[in-house]
């Protein structure tokens, strides 16, 4: 059975192109223009990724994802324009999952949708005791970390930081909602210490901490964790 | 009385004239220190003493022979007069003293006027002159805001915190009608007087410019009963506020032929921009509509080959297209003044790794190698923008660069700086070139055929400007060139106190 994906997106164009490749790649594609739309569309056509323009006449893209949010975790791509950060950072604190920024390529696209599916479908099945990817296991209810069967030693702020990232495997978490999430909502603007962390995460747990393959920066926005085995 | 009793008892030997000529000039030094009236009736006294000590019969008012009496009669007169005209004299100069210091406070005032390049300039040096050479105690000038009403704009001396009702009306009143006004006090309490001011005025406002173009009022307050304001002031006043209105006029206009000239200049900027943007977004699209329309030619097949280099083309001149716009937006954005990088802490290391990882294709056929430091501190900058600083100089690098020489990205402290160079084996740069390749449009190295308009450079110019560095360019021993940018190091940079092992 194939997954379903709901596009949003007002220019016809784009509506096409991305929806005949998305088609061509075996997905139930429903593409709709307006935010109103989506809404609605979204407790009949079910779908289990939805790909959102964050411009939209009518209600805003932002405007849409505050409101599913409210009764929805169905996986949020959105699909900015280059430019202002702020549009994205705000769509992903509002509950959306990742980005995309026009233009895009194709290959870009579809895995970002395999991971949203990924994580949807781990939604479905609740959250799991032990996380696991590649060489990197996290068993939550003992708090140990392993990496390639040896147990890395982590400071309490280290693991509520990757336990955050690891359960939010192929999302990306803006600065604000990491800082909040793991020190606490006065902390929100401190991304120094946010950074200074990650790279303490970085040494530890990557193989090569200069290049990192999982805990990805994105730039001007925050992290994502990203499995290196899909 | 004194010059009596000492001329008394020589009244035998002196003769009546030169008595009376002493006593004559008793009456000038008289009117030469006191007032009108006590000069007068010094002279006046003059003549009852001459009478009844020096003239026969003595020790009466009579008067004997009729010589005497004439000249008696002569001497007051003259002394009369004289001691009248020496004191008008003697007020006459001071007069032409004071107006003298007040030609030489507008003289004063003109000439810092002259050099005043802004408003608050102008408005400074009035308030302090007019205290300073009108023997004002304070000072202020009042102009009006933006719904009109008057607000204190500057001021000196000893001032009140605000207006009260009385002297907001009256400040009102004169930059309404262009006329001069006056508060005075009378019995303590505060006294309007709408003419000019009378003589119980104790300050003074002023209108400053035309009938038809008010700018403001001048307050001019005199220290407590000390003195009146008198017409001289109000004339000196009105003078210095006539100067302070040219001044004020001229500043106006030079901002506003400023402005004309920014304009004018941007409009220049605009007009070459879109012809030289026309251009080079015409290039990468002609590629993508000549590939685009070969592939969708159905008389033949193309080979699976073939079909790859097309699209791989088109996929190529899309990108470029989208750096070009960037480039673009940015290059307004730094023309409108409006470049705001926002800042925040990153790691230089992370974006050079980042930037080098997106730019295989950019850099084409040049590989890019890389050389870091271990533990380069975190700096302040706007990452978006100085990855788009650094990716523009790969372009440039691999755009002159010979095929297969690699390009070299390098980073490492000097100094209070952390410096990044991209260096190319290419030409290098024309010697005296080597500022000019910053300016807009400066395409020196180029040769037919070549894209670019020549705004990447200048786009990071104006980036790294903005984040307080330089970038600047060397040529390299062995040929090409070295492209090398700073980002200031904070001393204050954060340093987190890490954690202890829990376990």
């Amino acid at each position: 059975m194939s997954a379903r994906i709901l596009i949003v997106e007002d220019e016809p164009h784009m509506r096409r192109a991305v929806g005949a490749g998305l088609k061509a790649n075996g997905f139930n594609v429903h593409a709709v223009d307006r935010g109103e739309d989506a809404l609605s569309s979204v407790p009949v056509f079910r779908p289990d990724v939805i790909l959102l323009d964050l411009t939209l006449p009518g209600i805003d893209g932002h405007d849409v994802i505050r409101d599913l949010r409210e009764w929805s975790m169905t996986p949020v791509i959105v699909l900015s324009a280059h430019g202002d950060e702020r549009d994205k950072v705000q769509a992903l604190d509002l509950g959306a999952d990742d980005y995309l920024t026009k233009p895009f390529g194709m290959d870009e696209l579809l895995a970002r949708v395999r991971v949203a599916l990924r994580h949807a479908a781990q939604l479905g099945t609740g959250p799991e005791p032990v996380f696991a990817d590649g060489n990197l296991s996290v068993d939550f209810s003992r708090r140990v970390v392993t990496v390639g069967g040896t147990e890395v030693h982590l400071t309490p702020t280290e693991y509520d930081l990757l336990r955050v990232l690891v359960t939010n495997a192929g999302k990306v978490l803006t600065h604000h909602m990491l800082l909040g999430q793991v020190w606490g909502p006065a902390s929100v603007s401190d991304t120094h210490y946010l950074r200074t962390y990650v790279n303490q995460l970085r040494r530890k747990i990557e193989a090569d901490p200069a290049q990192p393959a999982r805990i990805v920066t994105e730039p001007g926005i925050g992290y994502r964790y990203r499995r290196v085995d899909l | 009385m004194t010059i009596t009793a000492v001329m008394l008892p020589f009244r035998h030997v002196l003769s009546l004239y030169d008595v009376s000529f002493i006593f004559l000039v008793i009456v000038v030094m008289i009117a030469l220190l006191a007032d009108r009236w006590t000069s007068a009736s010094t002279a006046v006294f003059a003549f009852l003493l001459l009478n009844f000590f020096f003239i026969l019969p003595y020790h009466t008012f009579n008067i004997a022979v009729l010589r005497h009496a004439l000249a008696l009669f002569v001497f007051l007169g003259v002394a009369m007069l004289t001691s009248q005209l020496v004191y008008l004299l003697r007020l006459r100069a001071v007069e032409a003293l004071q107006r003298s210091a007040q030609m030489e406070a507008l003289f004063h005032l003109s000439r810092t006027l002259i050099d005043a390049a802004t408003l608050d300039d102008i408005l400074a040096s009035m308030t302090r002159q007019v205290p300073l050479t009108l023997r004002f105690e304070s000072c202020s000038v009042l102009m009006p805001a933006e719904d009109g009403q008057l607000l204190l704009r500057a001021g000196s001396g000893a001032q009140p915190e605000f207006m009260t009702r009385d002297e907001a009306a009256i400040a009102a009143w004169v930059f309404q009608t262009g006329e001069i006004g006056g508060l005075g006090q009378q019995r303590g309490r505060l006294h309007q007087r709408w003419r000019s001011p009378e003589r119980e005025a104790t300050t003074i406002y002023v209108p400053i410019g035309t009938s038809d173009h008010m700018l403001g009022v001048i307050r001019a307050r005199v220290a407590n009963g000390q003195r009146r304001v008198s017409p001289e002031d109000e004339r000196a006043l009105s003078m210095f506020a006539n100067h302070a209105a040219i001044a004020m006029e001229r500043v106006r206009l030079t901002e506003e032929t400023t402005q004309i000239e920014v304009l004018e200049r941007s409009d220049a900027l605009k007009s070459a921009l879109l012809a030289a943007v026309s251009h080079e977004l015409r290039t990468p699209l002609a590629t993508i509509k000549a590939s685009v329309t070969s592939l969708l030619q159905t008389e033949f097949e193309w080979s699976a080959e073939d079909r790859r280099v097309l699209l791989e083309t088109i996929d190529g001149a899309s990108d470029r297209l989208n750096r070009i716009i960037e480039n673009l937006l940015d290059l307004s954005r730094i023309e409108a003044g409006v470049l705001v990088p926002r800042m925040d802490w990153n790691d230089i290391e992370e974006l050079i790794r980042d930037v080098v990882q997106r730019s295989a294709n950019v850099a084409g056929d040049h590989p890019l190698h890389v050389e870091l430091p271990p533990d380069l501190p975190p700096l302040r900058f706007d990452y978006v923008e100085v990855s788009q600083v650094l990716v523009n100089l790969i372009e440039n690098a691999a755009k002159y660069a010979p095929s297969g020489t690699a390009i070299d990205v390098i980073a490492r402290r000097a100094g209070g700086m952390v410096e990044v160079s991209v260096a190319d084996r290419g030409p290098g740069i024309a010697i005296g070139d080597e500022e000019r390749v910053f300016d807009r449009f400066y395409r020196g190295r180029v040769r037919p055929g070549y894209p670019g308009v020549g705004i990447g450079l200048s786009i990071c110019r104006g980036l790294i400007q903005a984040h307080g560095g330089r970038i600047w360019v060397e040529n390299r021993d062995g040929g090409g060139a070295t492209f090398r940018f700073t980002l200031p190091i904070d001393v204050h940079h954060p340093r987190v106190r890490l954690e202890e092992l829990a376990q």
